[in-house]
């Protein structure tokens, strides 16, 4: 069996990780929803990104049912898509 | 804009009717009233150029949207080979008529090439013989019904009568037939792993290159097993694409795939997606790159959709 503790373990030992979310997904199986922020994807395009994902959980993948990786981004990203959410007031304050 | 063309196909008949109403007051006006009525006309005419130009429509393409229903040549809906001649993929009206030239219906549609064929899928033979169109490319709502208007006052005024498919309550240009679903690709005769010359990898790889798109899902285009199946199915046909499908789960004809397309595309997950012969990824990836542009882009670049 495996849980969500075990994912993120291997997620955070294999990826230079700054940022994580694990989701258990309710329907049959063992599901697991990814939301990580990792320097590990910085250069490579999504493909590469989740194939990164899947390598890290190779030893999980047989107890896993299904996997959805939401969120592949480094830090970088993350922040630009950060800012982008901000009101138009914030962002002007943050400019200045 | 199946339910735009209903909704302006059956206006009520008082309206639609205004044109025959000029037309008989016309034909008893005295003279002076007669010249009169002209500037409505014109009004109108003024209005719809006034419309596309507002809309930055250039000149000559605002000249060429307005192309008089009554200076338009009919074509022929269907090639000598039987099959949809060319029509333009963009918006615009069209009439269409029947083999004895009788003016049966005027529409409009955000793609006329697929009314057209919806059409002919749809309708009895020779019903849908020969067709007049206005192409009105990137027109808004309200444009596209401003140039059905225009057209459908002429083709009154031509005819003395509402095509009888745009009468009240008709709705035979809104049906459509069930069209058959693609049948999944078999990768074997259904003999059994032990009878087979290659490997399912081989066969796998075949299939790759051989397709435009192909998906390898959990069941079939019309009965996914599994959630990630059903998103990428849904993605693929709401893109339009020319896609093929091959079921993991049929253990009769595709023995062993699901292990074996694992091996092949080094991705442990099902579904994947192959598009022009390279694995782009699955159900998170596909969805993504939708969301981007990304997906349609390489739909066009490997001819699975028109460009």
């Amino acid at each position: 069996m495996v849980g969500s503790s075990d994912v993120e373990e291997r997620l955070r030992t294999e990826l230079d990780v700054q940022d994580l979310k694990v989701q258990e997904l309710a329907g049959c199986g063992t599901s697991f929803a990814l939301y990580i922020v990792s320097e590990s994807f910085a250069g490579k395009r999504l493909l590469e990104r989740h194939k990164l994902v899947n390598l890290a959980l190779a030893p999980l993948m047989p107890h896993i049912h299904a996997l959805s990786i939401k969120k592949a981004k480094t830090p970088e990203e993350e922040q630009g898509a950060a800012e982008k959410q901000k009101p138009p007031s914030q962002q002007q304050a943050a400019a200045m | 804009m199946q339910a735009l063309a209903a909704a302006t196909a059956c206006m009520p008949m008082a309206r639609l009717a205004a044109p025959r109403q000029q037309q008989r007051q016309q034909r008893h006006a005295p003279a002076a009233a007669s010249r009169r009525q002209q500037p409505c006309r014109r009004s109108a005419a003024r209005r719809l150029v006034m419309v596309t130009a507002e809309a930055g429509t250039s000149g000559a393409a605002a000249a060429s949207q307005l192309q008089a229903f009554s200076q338009t040549a009919p074509q022929r809906v269907l090639g000598a080979d039987g099959k949809l001649a060319e029509f333009p993929t963009t918006a615009g009206v069209y009439a269409v008529y029947d083999s004895s030239g009788t003016l049966h219906y005027l529409g409009l549609s955000r793609k006329i090439a697929v009314s057209l064929a919806t059409h002919v899928e749809a309708l009895p033979e020779g019903l849908v013989h020969s067709v007049k169109v206005l192409e009105v490319p990137e027109a808004s709502k309200e444009e596209l019904q401003e140039a059905w208007k225009a057209w459908m006052q002429e083709a009154v005024a031509e005819a003395g009568a509402i095509p009888p498919g745009n009468a009240s309550g008709q709705t035979l240009w809104q049906q459509r037939r069930p069209r058959a679903a693609k049948p999944e690709i078999r990768l074997t005769p259904g003999k059994g792993v032990q009878d087979l010359t290659c490997s399912v990898e081989d066969l796998v790889d075949q299939v790759v290159k051989t397709c435009k798109v192909v998906a390898f899902v959990k069941g079939t285009r019309t009965q996914p097993q599994c959630g990630f199946s059903y998103k990428v199915l849904t993605i693929l046909q709401e893109s339009g694409a020319d896609f093929e499908v091959v079921n993991v789960l049929d253990d009769v004809y595709n023995p062993g795939l699901r292990e074996a397309i694992k091996n092949y595309s080094a991705w442990p997950t099902i579904p994947q997606v192959f598009v022009g012969g390279e694995f782009i990824g699955g159900a998170d990836i596909v969805e993504e790159m939708n969301g981007s542009g990304e997906l349609k882009t390489a739909l066009q670049q490997a001819g699975a959709v028109r460009g």
